[in-house]
């Protein structure tokens, strides 16, 4: 190999540096609703081992969810590419009022120049929170997520995509935990006489 | 003297720390990517009567498996061949289509008694012109006469190229003549096409690189060095170093990225330059004033506004939306356009 060739090589190697990184979706958080049995459900959406030296300029993901179990609530954007409208250009990309919807469609490009991202992004980040409401008291479904991710110059982000299973194990109601109760007590009253009796004869 | 000398290593050594800095922060736009239309005839059925007066009906047929094998050879070519071979000057984008139809005519082109290809004239009508800058036709050569009852190969070569001017380039294929580990064919045909259309453009050093390379009439070398060529066809099981392709002194890659040269004047380089890549191809040109699509001298939000309204819709033939040239209206896009804002958070 050519001397110049292997300076080019070793000196090209860190300017382009395979860029990668993993977007989760967190656990779910639960949150009740008033004067219902259905549940509000978040889950964060989370950038995680972002290389060193790459940053997020903007994304576009779509979340899949079946629509039977959840409804799109909202989203909450996180802070890490910039605050909307100053400095970054956010927009939803369906009609966030079908409560039929099966996916959900969410963009944002940060006004911000990659040097001050990279001061900006730690390798782990919040991109934002998904919240859905619930439609019913017990379900399981999953979530998933996909799309694109570009770093500071538009260049894509090879990215790893990690969805979430959102369930909610059924839990006795307050009457039913007022019945079993009841029914314990008798249990305990009837096994409590029927010693007596013994006890008499 | 000592001292100087240590001065400068510590100035060289900053600027390497700091370079990978100031490379993010002013982004080079990219130059535009060729739109290649791969197009696969599976199947022919074929009628002609030859000199001698006898009929013939050729039909012919791709198995699935011989249909997967030439979409990833044609893919790989153009995904992964073309970058490494022009220096990463240019990356095509390629749609590849099995043409529904059976191809019932074909040219004569000589050279072999069945010497029928199928030309650019044969193939026009599943050609789009306007949208893609290079054509790339495969087809299955082994057939079966019908009236002799005769397996015949038709066609005579292992590709041919027509040169077209400025117009679509066409290079065309056997489909026995490449495999999933091998391309070479895809490299010296699209070679040709590439030759030709630089040459006809007049972005490229003249005079144009005659890509039949032979020991006799026909000599380049490495242009600055001087080192001849070994002439060797290469795969990716045994890619062989200083061979047509694999590195940096083969013939190939050098007249992709304009680094062949003549014996007489090693240092006239020649081949299709980045600044000929960069000029674009018959149909995907340049942008003029990237990011300013509302034509008011600046990029501002506006700008984005207007681009993020078509959002991961396909993009026209040279839609000035379409700022990384793939073919999509894409959030890459829309950051490309902020790095070009004329102010900072691309204020109006």
């Amino acid at each position: 190999m050519p001397k110049r060739f292997a300076l080019a090589l070793v000196l090209c190697a860190p300017f382009f540096p395979a860029t990668a990184a993993t977007i989760q979706l967190g656990s779910p958080v639960y949150t009740a609703m008033s004067n219902s049995d259905d549940l509000h459900v978040g889950l964060e959406v989370r950038i995680s081992q972002l290389l060193a030296g790459a940053q997020l300029g903007a994304f576009d993901l779509i979340f899949h969810f079946d629509s039977a179990a959840l409804v799109f609530w909202g989203f909450d954007f996180g802070t890490f590419l910039g605050r909307y409208p100053d400095s970054t250009w956010d927009i939803h990309r369906v009609n966030v009022f079908d409560q039929n919807v099966t996916e959900y469609r969410v963009a944002s490009v940060s006004l911000l120049t990659a040097s001050e991202l990279q001061l900006l992004q730690p390798s782990s980040f919040s991109l934002g929170t998904i919240m859905f409401a619930s439609r019913g008291p017990h379900f399981e479904t999953p979530v998933s997520v996909s799309g694109l991710l570009s770093d500071g110059s538009g260049n894509p982000l090879d990215v790893t995509f990690q969805g979430a299973l959102v369930q909610q194990i059924p839990e006795p109601g307050p009457r039913w935990l007022l019945a079993i109760g009841l029914l314990a007590i008798a249990g305990a009253r009837r096994v409590r006489m029927q010693g007596s009796q013994k006890r008499l004869s | 003297m000592k001292k100087n000398a240590q001065f400068l290593l510590a100035k060289f050594v900053l600027f390497l720390s700091v370079f990978p800095l100031i490379a993010q922060a002013q982004p080079k736009l990219r130059n535009p990517r060729w739109k290649v239309q791969v197009l696969i005839y599976a199947n022919i059925d074929f009628q002609f009567t030859d000199s001698s007066g006898q009929p013939h009906r050729f039909i012919t047929s791709m198995t699935q498996q011989e249909k997967d094998t030439a979409v990833a050879a044609a893919s790989k070519f153009l995904n992964v061949d073309v970058p490494a071979l022009n220096g990463g000057s240019m990356v095509p984008v390629g749609k590849v289509t099995i043409v529904p139809r059976t191809l019932t005519k074909l040219a004569y082109t000589g050279g072999c008694p069945f010497g029928y290809w199928p030309d650019p004239v044969v193939t026009a009508p599943d050609r789009d012109g306007l949208a893609f800058d290079a054509a790339i036709v495969i087809f299955q050569e082994r057939a079966y006469d019908q009236v002799t009852g005769q397996y015949v190969y038709i066609g005579c070569y292992g590709g041919l190229t027509w040169p077209m001017g400025t117009g679509q380039t066409y290079a065309s294929f056997i489909f026995r003549i490449f495999s999933n580990d091998q391309r070479n064919v895809f490299k010296h045909e699209w070679g040709h096409s590439i030759l030709f259309y630089y040459d006809s453009s007049g972005t490229a050093p003249k005079p144009a690189v005659n890509n039949h390379i032979n020991t006799t009439d026909t000599r380049y070398v490495h242009c600055g060095s001087g080192a001849p060529y070994i002439l060797t066809d290469d795969s990716d099981t045994f890619p062989i170093p200083n061979s047509i392709y694999y590195n940096q002194s083969g013939f190939t890659h050098d007249y992709y990225s304009g680094t062949t040269a003549t014996p007489d004047q090693v240092n006239r380089c020649l081949g299709i330059t980045p600044a000929a890549w960069a000029s674009g191809g018959p149909v995907t040109r340049p942008i003029l004033n990237p990011g300013d699509l509302d034509g008011d001298g600046k990029v501002d939000i506006g700008d984005l506004h207007s681009l993020m309204y078509f959002l991961n819709l396909p993009a026209n033939p040279n839609d000035r939306k379409d700022l990384d040239y793939d073919g999509q209206i894409t959030i890459l896009d829309a950051r490309i356009l902020v790095t070009l804002c004329t102010k900072a958070r691309c204020a109006r």
